[in-house]
């Protein structure tokens, strides 16, 4: 079995990219057997979707999410705690989300655990760099995602 | 209960983000259309100055962010108006490995917008979730060969999204053999699949409505144009040189909209896979002209709802040219090359197809060697101006028999058949607690 850890953003929309950000850092602070760490960026619903598919480990998502915290802070989320926003009438590709993709992974027989480290975030708006705040934030996250690994890859 | 006399007002206030913010509005008054507007109220997004002060190497990487799903169309183009700029020309090698990855993003994105946006909506599902319930395999199919595009993306240029093996010049880093080879494999291995999409692309039966209107594409001589050729208009079956590309989109504003309108010969035009469908019918491959037949679809076609039609016949025409490239690109020894450069001022323009139709970049570089100038312009703000026209067109034709709602649904369908190409929503994941 083992983990795969997926960050998920965008790099110029600041703490966006926060789940990038972390995984990258994590990468570079951990080896362990069992345990693969990986990026999206930018990736559409669908390929997030396919992705999900496709791996036979479980799951840990790190991503920027809306979820009305305070922000800077992290949950650790799994299905049953939390109701994704899932958008029904787009219009273009550009309109599903996160919660489309796990909605549609689901539905396609996706049956390994997917937990989400979700991050509430400063700033959004375009930008390369992380808001300052969660700049500051930042070793309290990556320690926390240490440790939420740690405990999921524990046999 | 039907239109007819009716007096309405449809206003769908989020179109869901057509360059983030839009919205169709329609009013009627005993059965008489007033007003249709596709309004469009997002910000600019200004690139054009992030590029400003930028070395000529690093404008394609950063350009390529203008959108996650035609990111590979836009590093190309810039690729190509940089070289232009500096007068570089890049290998035989080099253009046969960049319209191979052209030609992948070409199938990532028409998968993904046929399937996904424009099937349900015939399928009379809200859309593809349901669709995955009802429909698990079609799903399924759809989902295979974009896992295919992606990875044929990724072999070529280092990642599925925001390629980062293409540069100036060349490829910082090369395929390896093995994955080409496997590629090919599963590139010939997904015909099936393709017919198959074929065959439900069939049974979509598409509003009754046509609107001639001025199909602007690129043309080559050689091939079905993608990554290179000249400027096409329909109206004056002639072409002009990439560097007019100014006295062809005539950008103007109107009061509705942030985004800019175009128009060349008459009031409006069309871009995207329709228009290379009428412009380069006679340059698709035979597989890909079978499949039209099998549709149904004739050039020139003047029904804007059947570029998704159009898209599926690019998808099938971009896998089998995808096949011959990698049989071809295999006889080479591939060799890396020499991605030095001399640096002089200059301007440059490129152009490329991308899925949604022809887009232009031009940068202009100082003494420095730093970018001073820059612009880009999109294909769906080069539509914009067309689809309205479509609207307008439309509601008028289809009010006495049909319903607000219904109305309501066409007009939505009508825009996504256009696959409108949106500044890339931030990727956030909407939480609502619940236990």
């Amino acid at each position: 079995m083992g983990l795969t850890v997926l960050g998920i953003g965008s790099r110029y929309s600041r703490d966006d990219q926060i789940g990038l950000i972390l995984v990258d850092a994590l990468a570079r602070k951990t080896s362990r057997p069992n345990l693969w760490l990986r990026l999206l960026e930018e990736a559409d619903f669908a390929t997030i979707a396919t992705e999900l598919l496709t791996m036979t480990t479980d799951v840990l998502l790190v991503d920027c999410a809306d979820m009305g915290a305070a922000a800077g802070n992290f949950r650790l989320l799994c299905a049953h705690q939390a109701r994704y926003t899932i958008r029904t009438g787009v219009t273009s590709t550009h309109g599903f989300g996160l919660g489309d993709a796990l909605a549609l992974a689901d539905l396609l027989g996706h049956v390994l655990p997917v937990r989400i480290f979700a991050i509430q975030p400063f700033d959004i708006s375009l930008g390369a760099s992380l808001s300052p705040r969660m700049k500051a934030a930042f070793p309290m996250l990556l320690k926390a995602l240490d440790l939420t690994v740690c405990e999921m890859i524990k046999p | 209960m039907d239109g007819a006399n009716q007096t309405f007002s449809i206003d769908v206030n989020h179109i869901t983000r057509v360059e983030g913010h839009g919205r169709i509005k329609i009013n009627t008054r005993d059965g008489v259309v007033e007003e249709v507007r596709l309004c469009i109220t997002e910000a600019n997004r200004f690139f054009e100055n992030f590029v400003k002060g930028m070395q000529p190497e690093e404008i394609p990487w950063i350009v390529s962010r203008i959108c996650g799903i035609c990111c590979v169309g836009h590093q190309m183009t810039a690729t190509k108006a940089v070289e232009a700029a500096l007068a570089i020309e890049p290998s035989e090698q080099t253009v046969l490995l960049r319209k191979m990855l052209t030609e992948s993003q070409f199938i990532q994105s028409h998968v993904l917008h046929v399937y996904f946006l424009a099937v349900p909506d015939f399928m009379g599902a809200m859309s593809v979730l349901p669709l995955a319930k009802s429909h698990p395999e079609v799903v399924k199919r759809a989902l295979r060969l974009k896992k295919l595009a992606n990875d044929y993306t990724a072999v070529l240029g280092g990642r599925m999204l925001h390629p980062m093996s293409n540069t100036l010049k060349g490829f910082r880093k090369l395929p390896e053999r093995h994955d080409l080879e496997q590629t090919l494999d599963r590139l010939r291995a997904a015909v099936p699949d393709l017919e198959e999409t074929v065959r439900i692309a069939q049974t979509l039966k598409m509003p009754d409505y046509e609107r001639e209107t001025e199909y602007v594409s690129l043309k080559h001589p050689d091939e079905y144009a993608l990554y290179d050729g000249e400027i096409f208009s329909s109206d004056t079956q002639t072409t002009v040189p990439v560097d007019h590309y100014l006295d062809v989109t005539n950008e103007f504003t109107v009061e509705h909209s942030t985004s800019k309108w175009s128009k060349w010969h008459r009031e409006s035009y069309f871009v995207g896979a329709l228009a290379r469908f009428n412009n380069n019918f006679d340059m698709l491959l035979p597989q890909a002209k079978q499949a039209a037949a099998d549709l149904g679809l004739r050039a020139p076609c003047y029904n804007p709802y059947k570029n998704t039609l159009a898209q599926v016949v690019e998808t099938v025409h971009c896998t089998h040219n995808s096949i011959h490239m990698l049989e071809q690109i295999l006889q080479y020894d591939l060799t890396e090359e020499d991605l030095g450069f001399t640096f002089r001022p200059g301007r440059g323009i490129g152009s490329c197809e991308v899925p949604r139709g022809i887009l232009f970049h031009d940068y202009t570089f100082d003494q420095s060697g730093a970018c001073s100038k820059a612009n880009a312009i999109i294909p769906t703000s080069q539509n914009i101006n067309n689809i309205e026209r479509d609207m307008r067109a439309f509601v008028p034709q289809m009010l006495p028999g049909m319903s607000q709602e219904e109305l309501k649904l066409k007009m939505e369908m009508l825009l996504r058949a256009y696959d409108p190409c949106i500044s890339c929503a931030v990727h956030m994941l909407e939480v609502e607690f619940v236990g």
